[in-house]
């Protein structure tokens, strides 16, 4: 199930860090693993400008915040309020068992609290 | 041994008996049997039937409070230890000035009941992992109705000497109530309350190759008011007000299963026969010895444990491995085991864990060690 760019992603994730400015922040842990990560989230006309997380969370949800992240930009907010975890999983585009769906989910539910 | 247990038949390297054990065929037969042949009503029916299966839990209970070398008088059946915890803490009488102390070795089953109840204290962890007994001490005061302590860690494996500390605690304060988690502890055969000092143990059947469903509290039950009333716990019931059963009965609320505690009597006759310990401490030393061997591992507790290891690999996170572990059929815990606190302390997340049960032997610990060797190769390989 790790395919390279998996790997990739998790060992140099895009977007990993702070941003200097930005306009919502938010936070989202897993209580099953203890995992958390971090979104900071740069608007413009209400559209994603830039984004960065911080994440202490396994290969998958550090992969999936990297790719998701990338995906995100210049997508409009109401547009990601509208995704759930199939979404990622379609761009991540490995499978995962029950348990682990939640990993890769975390991106979007953290974003989700820094914007609603 | 793992011809007695079914679910070995098909290819399972089965590394969680902390969580829960597999269950015997014995087990398996005598609750599928009461089912079959023997079930009714406990204490209701005037028929034969009632008057049988009343006669096999109240066995069972004989046999439980054996196990603790007890009474069975002051023995409730629960439905968790988890359970058996929060009738305690809800049946006790605290006053606004009372405290909690509890450590940082404790599942969240006895800690989150005492934290909803009253103020709370948390003793720590020495560096080693065993607990900090003078930190436990000094935290104990006029007000400290309760210390809540587990007997062995579910994730370290660490094991209290409740008996030299409870005798401390009764030094520093006598009319202090120690309650003791013994639900990773009891499969080892390590409780004995006549000797333990203690106030009140609790035991989940299910991690003692019993089934599901089925837990004890046990102690000074009279010290206690029933927090679940209905069915079966009363005595008189007038408009206003009622009167309950005496003794345990009046905790056993609604109807209890019945073939879970007659399943969980064949499974402490099943327990008996084993050294539970000595065979866990063999492969826990193998396992340490094996495991010690790769680099980057830490590996959290002392030296005198029961059959659990829990550890991480630096920079590879315990989900990744629990899974590719689960790829060769190893079943293994990742995470924080129910106890984020003891995690803090120890300054990590999430752990993975490792635990033994009289089924295992060395060729699973070579077998997960393999598994080990291969995911970390998939990981840092990158």
């Amino acid at each position: 199930m790790y395919k390279e760019e998996i790997l990739n992603h998790s060992e140099f994730p895009q977007n990993y860090g702070k941003l200097k400015s930005y306009d919502y922040s938010g936070e989202e842990f897993n209580p099953f693993c203890g995992d958390k990560i971090k979104v900071y989230l740069k608007l413009k006309s209400q559209k994603i400008e830039d984004i960065a997380f911080e994440s202490q969370g396994c290969i998958i949800a550090k992969a999936s915040a990297s790719v998701f992240s990338e995906f995100l930009k210049g997508k409009k907010v109401t547009e990601i309020l509208k995704m759930d975890a199939g979404d990622i999983l379609d761009l991540i585009k490995i499978e995962l068992s029950p348990n682990r769906i939640k990993c890769a989910e975390l991106v979007l539910l953290a974003i989700k609290n820094a914007i609603k | 041994m793992k011809k007695d247990f079914p679910i070995f038949a098909k290819d399972l390297v089965y590394l969680d008996s902390s969580a829960t054990t597999q269950k015997p065929r014995v087990v398996i037969d005598a609750i599928a049997y009461f089912y079959a042949s023997q079930n009714a009503s406990i204490r209701r029916g005037l028929y034969h039937l009632s008057e049988k299966a009343t006669e096999l839990y109240e066995a069972a209970r004989e046999q439980a409070a054996q196990y603790i070398n007890g009474d069975k008088d002051n023995l409730v059946f629960t439905r968790s230890a988890t359970e058996s915890l929060n009738l305690i803490a809800l049946g006790l009488d605290f006053k606004a000035s009372d405290n909690v102390v509890a450590t940082a070795m404790e599942h969240h089953s006895n800690f989150l009941p005492w934290q909803k109840r009253t103020k709370l204290k948390v003793a720590g962890i020495k560096n080693d992992g065993s607990l900090d007994v003078d930190h436990l001490l000094s935290l104990i005061d006029k007000n400290t109705k309760v210390v809540a302590l587990t007997q062995a860690s579910n994730v370290t494996g660490a094991i209290n000497d409740v008996a030299a500390i409870c005798k401390k605690i009764k030094e520093v304060m006598p009319d202090c109530l120690v309650v003791v988690d013994c639900a990773q502890s009891a499969p080892y055969g390590l409780v004995d309350v006549a000797k333990m000092g203690c106030d009140f143990v609790v035991l989940s059947a299910h991690k003692m190759f019993g089934p599901y469903g089925v837990g004890v509290l046990y102690g000074k039950i009279d010290l206690l008011a029933p927090a679940l009333v209905g069915g079966g716990m009363v005595k008189d019931v007038l408009k206003d007000s009622f009167e309950s059963l005496d003794g345990n009965l009046k905790f056993e609320a609604g109807t209890m299963d019945v073939a879970g505690v007659v399943g969980f009597g064949v499974a402490i006759d099943y327990l008996k026969k084993f050294d539970v310990l000595a065979h866990s401490r063999k492969l826990t030393d193998y396992a340490l010895k094996e495991l010690k061997k790769i680099k980057g591992i830490s590996i959290y507790g002392p030296a005198k444990r029961i059959g659990v290891i829990s550890f991480n690999i630096s920079g590879i996170h315990p989900h990744d491995l629990a899974q590719e572990l689960a790829r060769d059929n190893i079943s293994v815990r990742a995470g924080h085991h129910c106890a984020i606190l003891l995690h803090r302390a120890l300054g990590i997340n999430s752990s993975l864990r490792i635990s033994f049960s009289v089924y295992n032997d060395k060729s699973d610990v070579d077998r997960m060690i393999v598994s080990l060797k291969k995911a970390i190769k998939l990981f840092y390989g990158k």
